[in-house]
């Protein structure tokens, strides 16, 4: 436990610039060898920069792994191909919808109601009952018969985690 | 002899101590503390929520109320939005019981409130803990439920030592990849929240309000009964009920299914108005969602579960229409 701490602290001091070159650097060749350093260390950057404020887009989860791959490749062409096939199928993963809290939920319900805009889920309708997805049909506007769904589900979610989302169920509708 | 007699209470004192330390490091005890702290505690704090490559920032006040709650919501990051939330007792803990035998054929009716040993019992996540870090100025205790097979995500949390409260939330998939996250960036634990903290700011905020109906549902639709037949492995039914889309709506079925931390909606629409039944699959983030009609009805399948979770249970949907009630005569 105390080593944990220990390295929490550590890690906050380095995403707050305030480690000294020597333990910069073991600090970096630790979160290059550690999955779980790395997911920390982004971690506490995303607290850092949220705090600051204005901020409404961040580097995508694996952005740090992605960097690391790149750097390790043999192959620099090939590996930005390969990115660029990941960052693709991100897209349709930065859409919002509902989330996996009720506090999200209700806001991205009210984006369902009133367009959503980019934001908006994509929906593929498919033409035939044993189509693949790669056939199916990109549509950008949610049926409103998927989002009422979509919101009702995310409406028995709680804050911080889908475990709870059985405490919650409502029965009179909105 | 007198001697051991005078340190038994000193040493009885040791072991249950020592017993009191070993249970808090114990993930499952640590997963039923969080379910329970859902409404137990008010609070007022700022939360980010990150999907993808999208976060936004959440200005919460959250009052437990006599077994129910009442929240506000304000974005304060992006398009200003706001919810008022009101929560009633009935609904809050209606996970908690168990609902009453109503058709639900093929599928063991489990009260929801018992995630921890859903968990236990069909072992289909890996519960660890890394040990304690620090979210909102807080200690927390980190609790890691990797999922054995690809019908399910990961989670990790990291609970508030004192309560159980969830201060960190992350979805991650079979890749690793992280799907959602949720972090409480400041936090404080109120004794009494302030009306006026509850009252919404803006004139454009949007008003939610669940109130629980006596009769707690049916699972029984007018012309039949539904049930699942081979669901995913570590799924069941663990809450069935009646639910009505505005007021000029029909009534769908809605079921709550569950692994135990997963949650699967399957909503069943009963009305003869699906003359053009509708098939199709969504997306977003963590979520997926497919539509299909089965037996005539029109059933949608929602959860944060990955795609073919949602379509094999959309799959396991079984209807008995009411003339074939006593009969083993399912339709699909």
């Amino acid at each position: 436990m105390n080593s944990q701490v220990s390295k929490s602290e550590r890690l906050s001091a380095l995403v707050d610039n305030e480690t000294d070159t020597f333990e910069t650097r073991r600090l970096i060749d630790e979160l290059m060898k550690s999955g779980e350093d790395r997911a920390q260390w982004s971690r506490y950057h995303l607290i850092g920069d949220s705090l600051r404020g204005g901020m409404t887009q961040v580097a995508p989860a694996d952005f740090l792994a992605r960097v690391q791959e790149g750097i390790a490749g043999d192959a620099p062409l090939d590996v930005s191909a390969g990115s660029r096939q990941r960052l693709r199928w991100l897209k349709p993963v930065a859409g919002v919808g509902v989330a996996a809290t009720v506090a999200m939920a209700s806001l991205l319900g009210l984006q369902m109601v009133t367009g959503g805009g980019d934001d908006a889920p994509t929906v593929m309708v498919e033409g035939a009952p044993a189509s693949e997805p790669a056939e199916t049909e990109m549509v950008t506007a949610p049926d409103p018969r998927f989002a009422r769904y979509l919101e009702n589900h995310a409406e028995l979610v709680a804050p911080g985690s889908s475990a709870f989302a059985r405490v919650r169920n409502s029965v009179d509708g909105e | 002899m007198l001697r051991w007699r005078r340190d038994l209470p000193a040493t009885l004192l040791m072991l249950l101590s020592l017993t009191l330390h070993a249970g808090q490091d114990d993930p499952n005890l640590w997963l039923e503390r969080m379910a329970q702290s859902l409404h137990t505690h008010s609070y007022e704090g700022t939360f980010i929520f990150q999907r993808g490559d999208r976060i936004d920032t959440v200005r919460v006040v959250h009052s437990a109320e006599d077994g129910g709650y009442r929240e506000r919501l304000q974005t304060l990051t992006g398009s200003a939005r706001e919810v008022i939330r009101s929560v009633d007792r009935i609904s809050a803990l209606k996970g908690a019981r168990v609902e009453g035998d109503g058709g639900q054929q093929g599928a063991p009716q489990r009260p929801p409130a018992i995630a921890g040993s859903m968990l236990r019992a069909n072992e289909r996540y890996d519960l660890k803990s890394p040990g304690y870090d620090r979210i909102a100025g807080f200690p927390c205790y980190m609790l890691h439920a990797e999922a054995r097979d690809g019908y399910r995500y990961s989670h990790q949390y990291c609970l508030h030592r004192d309560t159980g409260l969830p201060l960190l939330s992350e979805l991650i998939d079979a890749d690793g990849q992280l799907l959602e996250r949720l972090v409480f960036t400041e936090l404080e634990f109120l004794d009494v929240v302030f009306e006026e903290s509850l009252k919404a700011h803006g004139c454009d905020a949007r008003h939610i309000e669940i109130r629980s109906a006596d009769d707690g549902g049916t699972v029984t639709g007018q012309d039949g009964e539904w049930y699942f037949e081979g669901l995913p492995p570590g799924f069941a039914t663990v809450i069935a009920t009646e639910r009505v889309f505005g007021p000029d709506a029909a009534p769908s079925l809605h079921f709550v299914l569950s692994d135990g931390l997963a949650t699967v909606s399957v909503y069943v629409a009963t009305s003869e108005e699906v003359s053009e039944a509708f098939e199709g699959y969504t997306r977003s983030g963590a979520t997926h969602a497919v539509a299909r009609p089965v037996a005539g009805h029109q059933v949608t399948v929602v959860g944060e579960v990955p795609k073919k979770t949602v379509e094999w249970i959309a799959d396991s949907a079984r209807f008995r229409a009411a003339a074939d009630a006593g009969q083993d005569a399912p339709a699909r």
